[in-house]
């Protein structure tokens, strides 16, 4: 990390500072100013592809802390957001609560299933953790189909959230909403790594055992790991409900699960701002196949019927997550790195 | 400190294990060892290869359960303690095969052995202004003093999976230290380093026992280090013990020079 | 329907996920990679041995035969295209890579052969509607050739790594890839033979799956349950892949007979993961799994 020429931290205080610099502070305020101003710019299209990928940036940010920093995969997120989706809508409609705090039980109610799913780490670790989360989809998913309340098969309805009389019933109030929750999250998320916790899950991906001669609780702080993972991802849930008022469980299929550890990949696994980058990348990018690959993709496959549409997106996200892997592993919070300390030095590139 | 004032509670023991077996399917890797470390002595662990002396420290921390026979820490019992807690009672390690943690900078891998000091949980860490700024900043003094007595600031914010084989054994005795041990124990902290830098940790070592009064068990292959920085000695041979005593006395035990030399040839 | 009707039919699902957990344990023992795309594998398999059969007229062993030069082509292409530049990457990069793999080649599948919710039927051998009766059990051919078969690979793989020398450089290469290169074991041409075999065994097994219900796109779940029962075998044994797999499908019939009927349905399809998940966590590593001791 390098600070522009002449700054010199002389306090602790400074050293740990994220923001440094007066041009840091002017940077993150604009870049904020820019974000809130964004639905005044973005079509409709674009503004629906801007909430779905705040909604997914808070799934990734908790995906983010369990595999990019405690090193556990997991690839039951999708399953776990529908958890989120399904009890807050069941909190809405059965238990009487409005979405607000249904929203809140719901996330921690998830972080609870994440716990359950957490405990095998006591006894595996590495892969075999990754199946369990896989089966840990699966599962929830059947349990929510057989709870008739639920009504997996037809879904459950709620009203759109209002805070006064502001109603989030439109792409453009939900924007402010969904960003609202993104920037507190990442800020929460950015705090959680930089100190005592986060320390841990890097001690824990890197070297379980040395962590746990060295006084890290592993089991513990692997149930940590698990536990806020799930609340993100039922909070995303929670949001994803709110948006579209509507759950279902073919809104969470498994594969989501599996691209939301792509955003990570392609972000930069273990990089909080890397995760946002992955997110926003693939979303965008499948936005733009769906616009312009899909109608070509459609005229060059014989399949008739259209269906070739359908088959471009997974097919061209599945190729960007491998060239990624191969290329770039680092993803793309790498190149920002890269690109970061090239212009710290420009135009004296030595 | 100085030397001589620790050797008024040189008597007291640190660590009591007492008559440790420890098996791995057929194989016994110790069989009945005992040992003390005294209060403030720097005990030196020596033998051959796979003569046990990696499972002894592994036993003392935890990291396995000895088959039977008992560990004794400050007159507690710690026999059946899961690592971390040992960990949290002042007993740190560095370790044969390094064991850093490789993602993060020299300073960060110091910060996470502090893990057991800082008071502050997880949602305080998320919240981070007040408590936790606070906390981390006082940690921060305590990690940066052992960076000074290491030397090891140029290399404070580099990751340390870049850094030299040489200077990575330096971040784990940092890392060990971070813990602020009353017990370190040094799993071969010299192996594979050139002459020059066993001199520099060796200075380490007896600067860290002079200065903090850690008590310190040294498994080390160098004999002419072990007996230059080492009180006292303790000899294994095939899990099990054969001899103990002052660098004077093990050097003329002839069960230690067999085991090294192998028998000499009767008649 | 009685109790010993199920339990066989069972054992012949079960012969299926033994099988597709076959093809997975083969490229877990020799490469340390866990294969998470197998279902899609096995699906695009099929869907290309259809597609070379339904070329043009030429008797059924020659379209057979085809089929199977596709499919190790197919295993090749894998190996050399995404795994070859990930060796000596860490683990987690092809790992990865077959999560990628999963969506790609599902993604493929939809665009190429995409009807959805479609289902193609697929009987070259004219066996899927017979069945042979022995007494009151009714056995139905597919599945019942889907048993001998897998039977007879298991057999014929157990011979392959116990004698022939191909076999026993897998068998180095799986305990440590540089000492087995160190010692002369051609490394990267195990890790091709590996995935060809893999692909072959997909490929068989996703004749007899088709055979038995057509071909339609969600033939990859399959994959999943395949998983399951190679974690419950223990993921490097091979015996251990073909036990788990006959009793994950005898528990899951049974669970389907039995149990399905009073929570509405289902069950079967998350049955094996349910029973992985309490397996793994009495026994990490799986039933006839090699445990490893840790070390520092």
């Amino acid at each position: 990390m390098g600070l522009p020429c002449g700054t010199f931290n002389a306090e602790y205080r400074e050293d740990m500072a994220i923001l440094r610099t007066r041009t840091h502070w002017g940077l993150a305020i604009a870049a904020i100013v820019l974000l809130f101003t964004l639905p005044s710019y973005l079509s409709n299209t674009w503004l629906i592809v801007a909430n779905f990928i705040g909604i997914w940036i808070v799934a990734a940010l908790g995906l983010s802390l369990l595999t990019g920093y405690c090193g556990q995969i997991s690839l039951g997120q999708a399953g776990f957001m529908a958890a989120g989706a399904f009890s807050c809508a069941a909190l809405v409609n059965y238990g009487g609560l409005s979405y607000w705090p249904a929203l809140i039980v719901a996330a921690f109610f998830t972080g609870g299933i994440g716990l359950i799913f957490g405990i095998p780490s006591l006894r595996v670790k590495g892969f075999y953790l990754a199946i369990i989360t896989l089966a840990a989809h699966f599962i929830i998913l059947f349990v929510i189909l057989h709870i008739p309340a639920l009504q997996g098969t037809m879904g459950l309805n709620i009203a759109p959230p209002h805070i006064g009389s502001v109603t989030f019933d439109s792409h453009h109030n939900f924007f402010y909403l969904i960003m609202g929750v993104v920037i507190i999250m990442t800020i929460i998320t950015k705090n959680i790594v930089r100190t005592k916790p986060g320390r841990a899950f890097i001690a824990i991906r890197d070297n379980d055992l040395a962590a746990e001669m060295m006084g890290v609780d592993v089991f513990r702080y692997k149930l940590i790991a698990f536990f806020i993972c799930a609340v993100y991802a039922g909070l995303a849930g929670g949001l994803m409900l709110g948006y579209i008022t509507h759950a279902h469980i073919d809104e969470y299929p498994f594969m989501d699960s599996v691209w939301c550890l792509g955003f990570l990949i392609v972000g930069g696994l273990g990089s909080v701002a890397g995760t946002i980058m992955g997110v926003v990348f693939l979303r965008v990018f499948s936005q733009l196949t769906y616009m312009y690959l899909a109608p070509l993709a459609t005229l060059l496959m014989p399949a008739g019927m259209g269906t070739a549409g359908f088959g471009i997106g997974p097919f061209t996200y599945g190729l960007i997550i491998i060239l990624f892997l191969i290329f770039e592993p680092r993803g793309l919070y790498h190149r920002w790195e890269i690109f970061k300390s090239w212009y710290r030095l420009w135009p004296f590139a030595y | 400190m100085e030397r001589g004032k620790l050797l008024d509670n040189s008597n007291k023991i640190k660590l009591h294990a007492d008559d440790i077996d420890l098996t791995f399917g057929g194989v016994r890797a110790l069989m009945g060892v005992s040992l003390e470390i005294r209060e403030g002595e720097i005990l030196a662990l020596i033998g051959p290869n796979g003569a046990g002396k990696t499972c002894m420290i592994n036993c003392i921390d935890g990291f396995y359960r000895p088959q039977k026979g008992r560990i004794y820490f400050e007159d507690k019992e710690i026999t059946h303690l899961a690592p971390h807690k040992i960990a949290e009672m002042g007993i740190s390690r560095t370790f044969q095969n390094l064991a850093l943690y490789t993602g993060m900078s020299t300073l960060e891998n110091l910060m996470a052995a502090r893990h057991a000091k800082l008071k502050y949980g997880t949602l305080k860490g998320a919240i981070y202004f007040g408590w936790a700024h606070n906390e981390e900043i006082e940690h921060r003094k305590r990690v940066e003093d052992i960076i000074d007595l290491l030397d090891l600031e140029p290399m404070r914010k580099k990751p340390v999976g870049a850094l030299p084989y040489g200077q990575r054994k330096k971040v784990e005795l940092g890392r060990a230290l971070a813990l602020e041990p009353r017990l370190l124990l040094l799993d071969e902290p010299m192996a594979g380093m050139n002459v020059e830098e066993k001199e520099d940790m060796a200075r380490y070592i007896l600067d860290v026992h002079d200065m903090q009064g850690t008590t310190i068990l040294l498994v080390e292959h160098d004999m002419g280090l072990v007996m230059d920085i080492a009180e006292r000695i303790v000899a294994l041979d095939f899990g099990q013990k054969i001899a103990e005593g002052s660098p004077a006395e093990i050097k003329e035990d002839e069960k230690v020079l067999a085991a090294y030399l192998g028998k000499p040839k009767e008649g | 329907m009685n109790t010993l009707q199920i339990c066989l039919w069972g054992l012949q699902i079960g012969a299926i996920y033994g099988l597709i957990a076959l093809a997975f344990v083969l490229v877990y023992k020799a490469t340390k990679v866990i294969n998470f795309a197998q279902g899609s594998i096995v699906m695009l398999t099929i869907y290309l041995c259809h597609a070379v059969i339904s070329l043009g007229t030429f008797p059924i062993w020659a379209g057979l035969l085809l089929s199977a030069g596709v499919a190790i082509g197919l295993g090749l292409a894998i190996n050399r295209l995404f795994m070859h530049p990930l060796v000596g990457q860490p683990l987690i990069a092809p790992v990865m890579v077959t999560i990628a793999l999963l969506g790609l080649i599902q993604g493929l599948c939809i665009m190429v052969w995409g009807d959805i919710g479609g289902c193609r039927n697929f009987d070259p051998l004219g066996i899927s509607a017979g069945a042979l009766h022995i007494g009151q059990i009714v056995l139905l051919k597919p599945h019942t050739l889907g048993f001998i078969v897998t039977l007879v690979l298991f057999g014929l793989c157990a011979l392959f790594f116990k004698y022939a020398k191909l076999g026993l450089g897998m068998r180095a290469t799986a305990e440590d890839h540089q000492v087995a290169k160190v010692l002369g074991v051609p490394v990267m041409f195990v890790f091709a033979a590996v995935w060809a075999l893999a692909t072959l065994i997909s490929l068989v097994a996703g004749f007899i799956l088709g055979s038995m219900n057509g071909l339609e796109l969600g033939i990859w779940q399959i994959g999943i349950k395949a998983i399951a029962v190679a974690i419950i075998g223990g993921l490097d044994s091979i015996p251990g892949a073909l036990i788990a797999g006959l009793m994950v499908g005898v528990l899951e019939q049974l669970a389907g007979a039995y149990i399905d009927p009073y929570i509405g349905g289902g069950l079967m399809d998350v049955f094996p993961l349910i029973i992985m998940c309490i397996i793994i966590y009495f026994r990490p590593y799986g039933l006839f799994g090699l445990e490893r001791i840790e070390r520092v």
